[in-house]
């Protein structure tokens, strides 16, 4: 294993409830970070990869995909705005109704949408605190200040104090996330 | 000395990965500067002092259906003259009666000029001539104009009145 994934790998485990047992399809011809956003990538692959979240099968098929994709064309339709409801929130309620909120993590994908996927989870308080867990860890470690911004929207919304050792574990380098980040670990400890 | 301010998505004005550190992003663009009537609304506040941003704060804040972190981007309001922009004083649409005068919105907008303003917003995402107000702060502002009379609660969407009484509870 080379020094980049067992860096790698220690981060995963640092940041997982559970000892960690990396399934042998883990993508390790791919774990050679060649940067941050290629580490991040990494990362979040395996945490989708040791989750069973790939390759897509069970819960995230048929009416489950039909479902996402139905919250995905939703906000692609019609961007999330700060102050205003948007119409993928029944969408999103009646999905977690219907199929939980297990599938929603596999659908956390790189693309630019991600972040208002993400922001739109994190209107939800019907999500489990584990699920609530993993957003925020897979959104921090995101190479894309959008979807970091969107993680640390979610984690002020949701206000779940539980959550605040993630805060204080994410090395944010753009300087006002991190006075955002900071905001919200003085509320929540409030 | 006067500015506008206008609520944007910060992080969708940053760099990204795709284009050059100096482009504007049409994601930033097509999200944040959505046109009605060929026109933009901002807010006027007489500076860039946080309680003379609070007033662009609880104006969007009261018109809204929830309470959310809002970034407020400001831009000295001689800088839309100097790049030809009209200007023209409309009533706001805010439950906030004494700030609805307050409202300004950049007209007769084609791409060109569209584009000067995506310019206006991006420089000012660039200098740091943006405030990022949590949600905290948001809440604030709206529970201090309920205190001080300046708006009603029954004004508010019925939405926006559950989210203070829920947060209320919360703290």
């Amino acid at each position: 294993m080379s020094e980049a994934a067992r860096a790698m790998r220690t981060l995963f485990e640092a940041t997982s409830t559970t000892s960690p047992t990396l399934p042998p399809t883990a993508p390790r011809a791919g774990l050679a970070a060649s940067g941050p956003g290629q580490l991040s990538d990494n990362l979040q692959t395996l945490w989708r990869t040791r989750l069973g979240l790939i390759p897509d099968d069970g819960p995230h098929n048929g009416a489950c995909r039909a479902s996402l994709d139905a919250i995905r064309r939703r906000l692609e339709d019609e961007p999330l705005e700060d102050g205003h409801s948007h119409p993928a929130e029944a969408l999103l309620q009646r999905h977690l109704e219907a199929f939980g909120d297990a599938a929603l993590l596999a659908d956390l994908g790189s693309d630019s949408a991600s972040a208002d996927f993400v922001r739109l989870l994190g209107r939800s308080h019907a999500l489990r605190q584990e699920t609530r867990r993993l957003i925020a860890h897979w959104g921090l470690s995101s190479g894309d200040i959008d979807t970091r911004d969107a993680a640390l929207q979610a984690i002020e919304n949701w206000g779940d104090g539980s959550l605040i050792e993630v805060l204080r574990q994410h090395p944010e380098s753009v300087e006002w996330l991190r006075e955002y980040m900071q905001a919200i670990i003085a509320n929540l400890s409030a | 000395m006067s500015i506008f301010a206008r609520k944007v998505a910060r992080a969708k004005w940053g760099e990204c990965t795709s284009l050059s550190k100096d482009d504007i992003p049409a994601d930033a663009v097509t999200a944040d500067l959505k046109t009605k009537d060929n026109a933009l609304s901002f807010w006027r506040c007489d500076s860039n002092a946080d309680d003379d941003l609070k007033e662009a704060v609880l104006a969007l804040a009261a018109a809204g259906d929830r309470i959310d972190r809002m970034d407020i981007a400001f831009i000295d309001e001689s800088a839309f003259s100097d790049a030809g922009l009209r200007i023209e004083a409309t009533p706001g649409k805010t439950p906030v009666e004494t700030l609805r005068e307050s409202h300004r919105d950049v007209t007769h907008l084609d791409l060109v000029r569209l584009g000067s303003v995506a310019s206006l917003v991006a420089s000012a995402c660039r200098r740091n001539s943006v405030r990022r107000f949590d949600k905290t702060a948001v809440r604030a502002c709206l529970e201090e104009a309920i205190q001080r009379g300046r708006v009603q609660r029954e004004a508010l969407h019925q939405d926006l009145v559950a989210d203070l009484d829920r947060l209320s509870g919360l703290h």
